[in-house]
């Protein structure tokens, strides 16, 4: 790591207003309000707080999805307001999404194969067969048969479509992936494998992180920093032991008392 | 605790159900029995596809006319298998309230939700509009709305979603039923909404001694709130008993792999989670033998031929489970 002590991700003092309501009586809803913080390479920040904290607004500026009203967001050192063509195409490489539903990330109509080369072939990395070892090679990986390159999304369960997800996400090596409640929508013995297959991943690939996750215990066991947002602002940061065994600010205490444990709260509402 | 302290609401005793489909004939729900008494939480806990809605819509006869029923479904001592859908139609309106998981879809956008309480009144207690308008705000203030006089006159758009869910339970409740159906009813909401939303139905069971039938695929939400937890895998219960026994004692090794494949805030930087190979099988591909007999750590041959039956009260145990190799058996 000859850079560790630079940050691969830094957003400063992020701002993003929405005008909503009627026209004529258009109001100001600040989404992101100064948001400040950094991640360092190889590590994962996580991102807590209720629907409506501005957690995904956060998450779609930096993937250059959504222009912030003001700041900036530095990729690797370049502000990434000024990218563009060619510039613009080369950072695309180097972050990717995951998110909730994989059904709704993967089109109806195309093969897992395709799905996967999609981005192959948006960046013309290597010729067809490469391309077909590469989606082999991607696949087992997630932990997929090859076979499954021939599937479509229906034929397979949620686990399985997420695991595509994620493949397609890995296909153009990416250093950054933005993991936007990627384990919501599974079923409960479905989550465990792929929080293990993602931690797995950015052991392998010094892959860094940002995880957006309502349920505590999850992005505890994922992170090593975390950003507490409320209502468009981090209202406190610190590492995962720090937030979880000494929180500092009042909507933290709140969230974390919400979260009902089957130890500690067996019986809690009897 | 509640248990055994009311008479029995609901019991369900060796229910089958078949749904005829496209992919041939689906056995959904297999041999399930199960009973709720009055002012008592049974939790029905399981994943997608295990048979948690369908067991409940068979108890209130909302099953479409695909499904087949065998069985016996007893509410308050009266068969209720096969019959008439007048009886069915009385039966769930006075006697049965309903909460689903997304309030939005359980609302009408274009009434205001006092007109959708009041109707209640009016239709089923013959009250004029303003008696019924009356009625609905003051129910409206029992779910713990502010302000409920001006909620009453607001669309189900104009409220947040812990509001609309407490109008929804107020609605599941304006008649007074003895049973309260609550299918993942926090599951759309925020954390702190789903804490509070728990409370209420925690209070308004207690006030009005319903029996609770709860369904949900937290772990965290059935310790909080069940007096008891049935555990649901392939269209049957793998193991049911008393929350705390359950929970701390699991003997099914499908209940004990969920407990430990959750991620424990304070567990330190542990590396791995334990998991669960495999998928959940959906109704269509269940698997022969033990449903869980290929994703289990602890199948034995038997596992994969022989069904293991579960046996209620066996030696007296109010904790039973459907395991040929249980957990704690000869470790």
């Amino acid at each position: 790591m000859s850079n560790a002590s630079t940050p691969l991700v830094e957003a400063v003092d992020l701002i993003k207003d929405y005008k909503i309501g009627p026209r004529g009586s258009r109001t100001n809803l600040r989404a992101a309000d100064h948001v400040n913080f950094s991640i360092y390479r190889g590590k994962t920040l996580g991102v807590v707080g209720e629907s409506g904290s501005g957690k995904s607004t956060v998450a779609s500026i930096l993937a250059k999805l959504l222009a912030p009203t003001s700041g900036s967001i530095k990729f690797d050192g370049t502000d990434i307001a000024s990218l563009s063509g060619a510039s613009l195409k080369k950072f695309r490489r180097r972050i990717q999404t995951v998110f909730q539903d994989p059904f709704s990330s993967l089109n109806p109509k195309m093969t897992v194969f395709k799905s996967i080369s999609e981005p192959l072939d948006v960046h013309k990395v290597g010729n067809k067969k490469e391309r077909v070892a590469r989606v082999d090679e991607l696949l087992v990986m997630v932990g997929l048969e090859p076979s499954y390159a021939s599937r479509y999304p229906h034929q397979l369960s949620g686990g399985q479509a997420q695991r595509v997800s994620i493949a397609r996400a890995l296909a153009l090596q990416p250093e950054f992936i933005i993991l936007d409640e990627p384990i919501s929508s599974l079923d409960l013995s479905i989550q465990a494998q792929i929080l293990n297959l993602l931690k797995d991943l950015q052991q392998k690939f010094q892959l860094t992180y940002l995880f957006i996750g309502h349920d505590l215990g999850t992005v505890a066991f994922i992170s090593d920093d975390i950003a507490v947002m409320e209502s468009g602002k981090i209202v406190e940061t610190g590492t995962v032991e720090a937030i979880f065994s000494s929180p500092k600010h009042e909507y933290t205490k709140k969230l974390l008392s919400a979260v009902l444990d089957p130890t500690k709260d067996l019986g809690r509402f009897i | 605790m509640s248990q055994n302290s009311g008479k029995p609401i609901v019991e369900v005793s060796n229910l089958d159900v078949f749904f005829n489909t496209t992919q041939g004939k689906l056995h959904a729900i297999r041999s399930a029995n199960w009973s709720v008494s009055q002012g008592e939480t049974l939790v029905i806990l399981g994943e997608s596809g295990a048979g948690k809605s369908v067991s409940v819509h068979a108890a209130t006869g909302l099953l479409p006319g695909t499904a087949e029923i065998t069985g016996s479904i007893k509410f308050e001592g009266e068969e209720i298998l096969g019959g008439s859908e007048e009886t069915l139609r009385q039966l769930r309106a006075e006697k049965i309230g309903v909460i689903f998981q997304d309030p939005l879809a359980s609302l009408d956008p274009c009434f205001k939700v006092g007109a959708q309480i009041a109707e209640i009144f009016t239709v089923h207690r013959g009250m004029s509009k303003s008696e019924a308008w009356a009625e609905a705000v003051k129910l409206l203030e029992s779910v713990q709305i502010p302000d409920p006089e001006r909620r009453a006159n607001q669309f189900s758009h104009q409220l947040s979603g812990g509001q609309r869910q407490r109008v929804v339970i107020a609605m599941a409740i304006a008649l007074s039923p003895t049973l309260l159906i609550a299918d993942e009813p926090t599951t759309a909401l925020d954390a702190s909404v789903q804490v509070a939303v728990l409370e209420l139905i925690k209070k308004l069971r207690n006030e009005r001694k319903m029996a609770v039938v709860l369904i949900t695929h937290n772990i965290g939400v059935a310790a909080s709130i069940a007096d008891r937890i049935a555990i649901m895998y392939g269209g049957r219960i793998v193991e049911i008993g008393d929350a705390k026994e359950v929970l701390q004692s699991p003997r099914h090794p499908y209940t004990q792999a969920l407990l430990a494949s959750m991620p424990k805030i304070g567990a330190g930087a542990s590396k791995r989670l334990v998991t669960i190979t495999g998928t959940p099988p959906s109704l269509a591909t269940i698997p022969g033998g033990c449903a869980f007999h290929s994703r289990c750590t602890r199948a034995i041959a038997k596992c994969s031929d022989v069904v293991p039956v579960i046996e209620l009260n066996k030696n007296g145990s109010l904790h039973s489970f459907a395991c040929h190799n249980p957990e704690g058996a000869n470790s």
